[in-house]
């Protein structure tokens, strides 16, 4: 210690930033993509060649009656992969952290309900991203009303551009 | 997270730079108009986006923002002589008007125009409200004067201060944007401030802590809107505006003045934190310009003769282990700017972003990183202006509102959202 200066003083400076631990401080998480209407599925696609930390890219494809491993529900999702294999929502969720759905159709509403209502019940974080529509105003609003009973943070943009920064940002 | 190219760019904000070039397209705050008082007062020395520089007022009451230092020797015109129309430097008189233009070398024949010869790099400085701002950028770009609400409604309705934030601009700024630390940070605030007590809002506020987040684009930035239980069918919404490049307002509590801030950089590891309330239909009271003088709400008080908080990293910000034991505050810092500019500050003068592990909530700072790495990109590869400079986007206010729930606030509250003179806020 530096007699006249404060903890604080010292500690903030550019020079004490060099001494910070320089190992990981978090494992990866496992972010699960779910597209749930055409135009989101299109956008995610494209992303699919950049270097991720394991998320998993998913559409959605329809529901079923639960099974009995998701006894407080009676729908399930059905999925599909990159690949076009199909599974099932409670196949897809084990593990995850975090479920991020994509849409740009007010449609969606089923899936996101099925989806949130899923993810409510095991505990797993989700995040809702609209795609703006053209159009904006009502048919947004449409969307952003389906969306906001199911997800735990609601984000609406403008590009296409956001999804891949955001899941860059989260880690995905 | 962000790759380390990614931070640098949106941290680096001197001359050559992308954000530096960003910046210089906005008029930003310079000066409080108290800093020069008077014509002819004493000189100030200003240092924004990394360059130095001296804000004079000259005898005519014109303001000027010249480069710091005398083009003959290189001695600072802070030493000047601010008389007759100019800035003198004192080592051999050589004379600066408000442009930077050399008027006067006493020791060349006059006949010689030798001083026409001379010219420092100078800023337009122009009086909106209670702030000098300035325009850095190319003469050809020049925008409208700002319409900030804050600095356009009568001055007896409005109250600006700013103090010294010892880190770089933009993990201040995100702080600003981040309203989920609200319910921590400031919890030990919403009852005792005099700037922000006995609003009904505070109720659903301390009644519901786990806020749902809505970020939506808009045309000059970002509103963020924070959701809440209200009564059966309703929530209490929290709506800050974001408007490019470090703006952002603070939702209203009940007839309190409203308030926000501009984050400006001083050089790459400081920034000024500007903090304005205002009122659009009153007169603050004596009593509310009392209390931000004093500190209160998101000002601060100062190191007698600075701006510079009382509470700095000098002195630990006086931090009360016993009053953060007892809740008295969150994090023992007394007050919300320093309990916020001490965490920042505590990053270090740069945090290191691509260590971070955000999480879902933390989308208002991804989505306003990604809008600046946007813009900045197409300012610089294809010479788009960016928004925030359109005085329509400045027309902007905070809400605290009560919605039916199938409302989506950004329609919903659109009126609100928009700042029109005489017209109050829209706050719960």
């Amino acid at each position: 210690m530096q007699p006249g200066r404060s903890e604080s003083a010292i500690m903030t400076s550019a020079e004490q930033a060099r001494f910070r631990i320089n190992r990981p401080n978090s494992r990866p998480r496992a972010t699960c993509v779910i597209a749930l209407d055409e135009r989101s599925a299109v956008a995610l696609a494209a992303l699919k060649d950049r270097p991720w930390n394991g998320a998993q890219f998913l559409r959605y494809a329809g529901m079923r009656r639960a099974s009995e491993e998701l006894s407080s529900l009676r729908i399930d999702a059905i999925l599909q992969d990159e690949a076009g294999s199909k599974l099932s929502l409670m196949q897809a969720l084990p593990g995850v952290d975090s479920v991020i759905m994509l849409t740009a159709s007010d449609a969606s509403a089923e899936a996101a309900e099925i989806i949130g209502n899923a993810c409510a019940t095991k505990g797993i974080a989700t995040t809702g991203l609209v795609l703006a529509p053209a159009a904006g105003g009502e048919a947004l609003g449409r969307i952003v009303a389906a969306m906001r009973p199911h997800t735990t943070m609601l984000v609406v943009s403008n590009g296409e551009d956001y999804i891949g920064e955001m899941l860059s940002a989260l880690r995905a | 997270m962000l790759r380390k190219e990614q931070n640098d760019l949106l941290t680096q904000t001197g001359p050559g730079t992308a954000m530096g070039d960003f910046f210089r397209c906005y008029w930003i705050p310079a000066l409080l108009a108290e800093e020069l008082p008077e014509n002819d007062c004493p000189p100030v020395r200003v240092k924004l986006l990394s360059e130095r520089m001296i804000a004079f007022r000259d005898s005519e009451g014109r303001y000027g923002l010249i480069d710091e230092f005398c083009a003959h020797r290189g001695v600072s015109l802070w030493f000047g002589r601010n008389e007759h129309g100019g800035i003198r430097c004192p080592y051999h008189g050589w004379k600066y008007d408000v442009t930077g233009q050399c008027v006067e070398v006493p020791s060349e024949p006059v006949e010689s125009g030798f001083c026409q010869k001379i010219k420092l790099t100078g800023y337009p400085l122009v009086k909106v409200g209670d702030v000098l701002w300035t325009y850095m950028g190319p003469a050809e770009h020049k925008p409208p004067l700002p319409e900030w609400e804050f600095a356009r409604v009568p001055a007896e309705q409005s109250f600006t201060s700013k103090r010294l934030q010892e880190c770089n601009w933009l993990q201040a700024m995100e702080g600003g944007i981040d309203s989920s630390h609200v319910s921590w940070l400031h919890s030990g605030n919403l009852n005792s401030d005099p700037l922000f007590k006995g609003a009904r809002g505070n109720q659903y506020n301390m009644s519901d802590k786990r806020p749902v987040f809505e970020v939506v684009d808009s045309d000059g930035g970002l509103y963020i809107g924070a959701r809440r239980n209200a009564e059966e069918g309703h929530y209490y919404w929290r709506i800050t505006p974001w408007v490019m490049p470090c703006f952002t307002m603070v939702p209203p509590r009940g007839d309190h003045p409203i308030h926000g801030h501009f984050w400006i950089p001083i050089d790459d590891e400081n920034c000024w934190t500007w903090s304005f309330d205002y009122h659009p239909v009153r007169a603050l009271t004596d009593k509310e310009r009392r209390a931000m003088k004093d500190g209160k709400g998101i000002h601060v008080a100062y190191v007698p003769g600075t701006y510079r908080p009382l509470a700095n990293k000098d002195n630990d910000y006086l931090i009360d282990r016993e009053a953060q034991k007892k809740g008295v505050s969150y994090s023992g810092v007394e007050g919300i700017a320093m309990q916020d500019a001490s965490l920042q500050e505590s990053m270090g003068p740069i945090v290191d972003r691509t260590k971070e592990n955000l999480v879902s909530t933390d989308n208002g700072i991804i989505m306003a990183r990604h809008r600046l790495l946007r813009a900045a990109k197409a300012l610089r590869e294809r010479g788009i202006r960016p928004p925030g400079i359109d005085p329509v986007h400045q027309r902007v206010r905070s809400a605290a509102i009560v919605l039916p729930v199938d409302q989506p606030y950004k329609t919903a509250a659109s009126d609100a959202m928009v700042a029109v003179p005489g017209k109050a806020q829209v706050s719960v």
